[in-house]
């Protein structure tokens, strides 16, 4: 896919991007831009690129092709590469990687070694502050649990002021209880102090939660690079559609610009689907637009279920060979094999 | 990182200096000719052969007999004195086999003070009783089971700890009793270390020259030196180090093999052993003796004897003494240094480039430890003393005053066949402790401005300095124990503690020989202190 920038009010620019261990290509033909202020996001399955393209924003992988430039400095370029120290670009590892040697406030203050003494220890203790660790200074980073190590060293890149953030996966070590509090918060804390970001990460809630646009990749190329409102509701293309939560494809024959006869019936848009009548596609539909419905016409039989807390999901078989996720009511416990009433609540198509 | 490839170059040079001695023996092992060698074939070989096998069978039970049980008992049950016993009976490490070879015979022989006190006793004189003979193949096994036990017992503990208690556990609930779990599924599990243990050992016994020398057992390395020094035929020297060499690759690629499967057999998650068998009564006593014994024989009686002699008997120490240390500590000192410095050249280019060529040639650099010092000393020899007649014809060529045998001769030989003998042990220590310094840690310097320069001064060079002292101080040690490799390759009178030691020993002045071998002992128990509380899984010095 090709992308065209206005490069005035973008920060970082990655143009056309890509990279190559030998003759294996990694990324290939990568363009997006953060803008200032934004947190992008790199989500997609392991191996699909998209920590080589974070390491190449670093300066850690050389490009093959294209250019990747931030507030219209050029970090990298064909055969120019800017050293990885001379980028003004923090980074946030996966594996932490906090200096075992030298204590809290010493790592904080590791990239502020250009800074007069007494506003290095100002900065550490404001930015202590900020990520709700004051008072730890002179511990070591092995006295401190996973998600304090991990506010470290959200504070360790934060600390020089840099003009771009890269996060690398910095979550994925963490229990899902303490993600789902440090994900918002880390955000806010960028948000807050301003810093332009992006996330890499294979966890959609992650980048739903921190991320203003999200670009999904697979096999080293960008398949969508969107609002997280898009993504879900306006996939591009199969693989994101599956990627992204959960669904169904139903074959169907389309009967006119906004209308399509599926074997659960006659489906209408309210938008024209793109494709015309006489086709043959498939309609995608997700568990929260197949409701349950006591007294529907429409009737599947349950094939499993899942308690949820707040609902039901539960897996119908319609029209013979048809399954799909239905969402109901936390009440409506049906016991398998049952037949239950269903109704598609649709108000756009997603037609493939 | 430096320059990329000027570096990888740089480490393959030094891997292909390295690996040079042992290429060349090598290379002598499909020239078995010449009319020595043949000569060799129909009187000696046979012996020598005989001698080795029966000497490994030899020395091979009886590690395993002090090793395995000892290492059984104070990993897997609790009696009094478990802790200490469990890093004492490593002391005897410390102890060479040479040292505890003449310090036993002058213990043991007929003038020596048992059979002086036996005769006493009983009123007997020379040839009224059977004495063990102490000086023979049986009293080598003897000596060297006592000393190179603490391997297989390193192996075997390392093992026993990593065993999961979940696998006993599991032994249990399918209705095993404790005890039968054990020996069905402990011993088992832990075979492939022990194994790796076992053939450590014999690559010791293998290297061994002081201990068969002084027995007058004749083996693969006496046959060396006497082709060597006796019939002065470097070639012949070669052929029989070379057949030697392929004894040792099999022990090698033993070891290796056992390794692999050592690392399938270890659980994944290893927790504290929290269930001791407690053992009370007659089975603590048993089991305290047992500990005790290796340890009484191979160190405290040995040990005790030396400083005994050292302080009571010997000549007063002088300026010779003084001058011996000095040789000793400073090559040992220079050496270290040396390997060191190699070994980080080496791991920071394997880290670097971890591409396969450079990963092969620095894996073959590592051989070296596994060699017998006779075979490094007469693989270092032939390359240099041929450079140095190069040398010399090339300047009589130019009429030039000849330079004399200036690498062959010299201090630069015994420091080379150090540096290949003992680079392995260095590679090792400064390799793990590259290893704790994950690239993102670079990385995350880098992000926040700083150069290469500054996150080699600033995080490198403290996490990496307590191996880089570690690694230094072990190769210094183990040079200042070296034997047969300074034995062949010192200059004319340059003399070592070890050297003389010897030296006097073979003149029967046990007595003399003493200062200078405590002083090895002593050093010697320094890497052995620091094994304790740490059992190391690597190969232990």
């Amino acid at each position: 896919m090709t992308m065209s920038f206005d490069s005035s009010d973008q920060h970082l620019l990655v143009d056309n991007v890509s990279i190559a261990y030998g003759q294996h290509t990694i990324v290939q033909d990568v363009s997006l831009a953060v803008g200032v202020g934004e947190i992008g996001c790199l989500l997609g399955p392991s191996g699909c690129g998209k920590s080589t393209l974070l390491r190449a924003i670093a300066g850690f992988v050389p490009l093959q092709s294209g250019s990747i430039s931030l507030a219209g400095k050029t970090l990298a370029k064909d055969d120019f590469c800017l050293l990885a120290e001379a980028r003004d670009v923090g980074m946030v590892f996966q594996d932490v990687a906090l200096f075992p040697h030298i204590n809290i406030a010493a790592n904080v203050a590791f990239g502020l070694h250009h800074w007069p003494k007494a506003e290095q220890v100002q900065r550490v203790e404001e930015l202590l502050d900020l990520v709700g660790l004051s008072g730890y200074q002179e511990r070591y980073p092995h006295a401190l649990s996973g998600g304090q190590q991990q506010r470290v060293a959200l504070a360790r890149a934060m600390a020089p002021k840099p003009s771009f953030l890269l996060l690398d996966e910095p979550f994925s070590g963490l229990d899902a209880m303490l993600r789902e509090e440090l994900v918002p918060e880390v955000g806010a804390i960028l948000r807050q102090e301003k810093i332009p970001g992006l996330l890499v990460t294979h966890d959609q809630t992650e980048a739903f939660t921190m991320a203003d646009h999200v670009a999904v990749m697979n096999h080293g190329r960008i398949e969508q690079w969107d609002t997280a409102y898009n993504i879900y509701h306006k996939p591009d293309g199969r693989f994101v559609a599956d990627f992204i939560g959960e669904g169904d494809f139903l074959a169907c024959n389309v009967s006119s610009d906004t209308c399509v006869e599926s074997p659960i019936g006659h489906l209408c848009s309210d938008r024209p689907h793109g494709f015309s009548a006489g086709q043959q596609a498939e309609v995608f539909i997700r568990p929260d637009d197949v409701l349950h419905l006591d007294d529907s016409p429409i009737t599947g039989r349950i094939l499993s279920k899942r308690f949820r807390g707040t609902h039901f999901l539960y897996r119908v078989l319609i029209a013979g060979n048809q399954t799909l996720f239905c969402f109901a009511d936390s009440h409506h416990n049906h016991e398998i094999g049952e037949e239950i009433g269903i109704k598609l609540s649709l108000d756009h198509l997603m037609l493939f | 990182m430096f320059k990329r490839h000027g570096l990888s170059v740089f480490a393959v040079v030094i891997a292909a200096f390295i690996s040079l001695p042992v290429i060349v023996i090598l290379s002598y092992l499909f020239k078995a000719e010449g009319v020595l060698w043949q000569h060799l074939l129909d009187t000696v070989l046979s012996d020598y052969l005989i001698n080795s096998l029966l000497l490994m069978l030899g020395v091979g039970t009886g590690v395993l007999m002090l090793g395995v049980p000892t290492a059984w008992l104070t990993s897997m049950c609790s009696f009094p004195g478990r802790r200490w016993l469990s890093w004492a009976v490593l002391l005897p490490m410390a102890m060479p086999a040479y040292i505890i070879a003449y310090t036993y015979t002058g213990l043991l022989d007929f003038a020596g003070p048992i059979q002086t006190w036996i005769r006493d006793l009983t009123g007997l004189g020379y040839g009224d009783y059977w004495f063990f003979e102490i000086r023979s193949l049986g009293g080598a096994i003897v000596m060297m089971s006592l000393v190179l036990y603490p391997y297989v017992y390193l192996m075997a503990r390392a093992a026993f700890l990593e065993q999961s208690v979940s696998s006993i556990e599991v032994g249990c609930s399918l209705g095993y009793s404790r005890w039968r779990a054990m020996w069905s599924l402990a011993l088992p599990m832990a075979r492939p270390a022990i194994i790796a243990g076992l053939s450590l050992a014999l690559m010791e016994t293998l290297a061994d020259y002081g201990t068969v020398q002084y027995f007058g057992v004749s083996t693969f390395t006496t046959g060396i030196f006497r082709t060597f020094y006796g019939y002065g035929d470097t070639a012949a020297a070669a052929q029989l180090a070379a057949s030697l060499l392929a004894f040792v690759m099999l022990l090698i690629l033993l070891e290796r093999y056992s390794r692999r499967r050592a690392r399938y057999h270890s659980a994944s998650e290893s927790k504290a052993r929290a269930d001791l068998i407690p053992l009370m009564g007659r089975n603590a006593v048993i089991a305290v003796s047992v500990c005790l014994a290796p340890l009484m024989f191979g160190f405290i009686i040995p040990a005790t004897q030396l400083l005994f002699w050292a302080v009571f008997e010997a000549e007063p120490l002088g300026w010779e003494f003084v001058s011996l240390a000095w040789n000793s500590f400073s090559l040992a000192f220079v050496a270290a240094i040396i390997a060191a410095t190699l070994a980080i050249i080496l791991s920071y280019a394997r880290r670097n480039r971890p591409i396969k060529p450079v990963r092969t040639l620095i894996a073959m650099a590592g051989f070296g430890y596994a060699l017998p010092g006779t075979i490094i000393a007469i693989g270092v020899l032939i390359p240099l003393a041929w450079l140095d007649h190069s040398l010399i014809a090339l300047f009589e060529r130019f009429g030039w005053h000849s330079p004399g045998l200036i690498l062959s001769g010299s201090l630069v030989a015994l420091l080379f066949a150090y540096t290949v003998r003992f680079l392995a042990v260095a590679l090792g220590s400064v390799h793990s402790g590259l290893e704790k310094i994950k690239p993102s840690l670079d990385h995350a310097g880098r992000s926040m401005g700083h150069s290469p320069w500054a996150i080699i001064s600033k995080i490198h060079v403290p996490l990496m300095r307590s191996s880089i002292l570690t690694a230094v101080l072990i190769v210094f040690v183990d040079v200042l124990k070296e034997l047969p490799a300074t034995l062949i390759l010192r200059p004319f009178n340059f003399n070592t503690m070890a050297v003389r030691a010897y030296e006097l020993a073979s003149d029967e002045r046990l007595v003399d020989a003493a200062p200078a071998s405590i002083m090895i002992v002593l050093v010697g128990l320094i890497p052995v202190l620091m094994l304790h509380g740490s059992i190391a899984h690597r190969r232990p010095q």
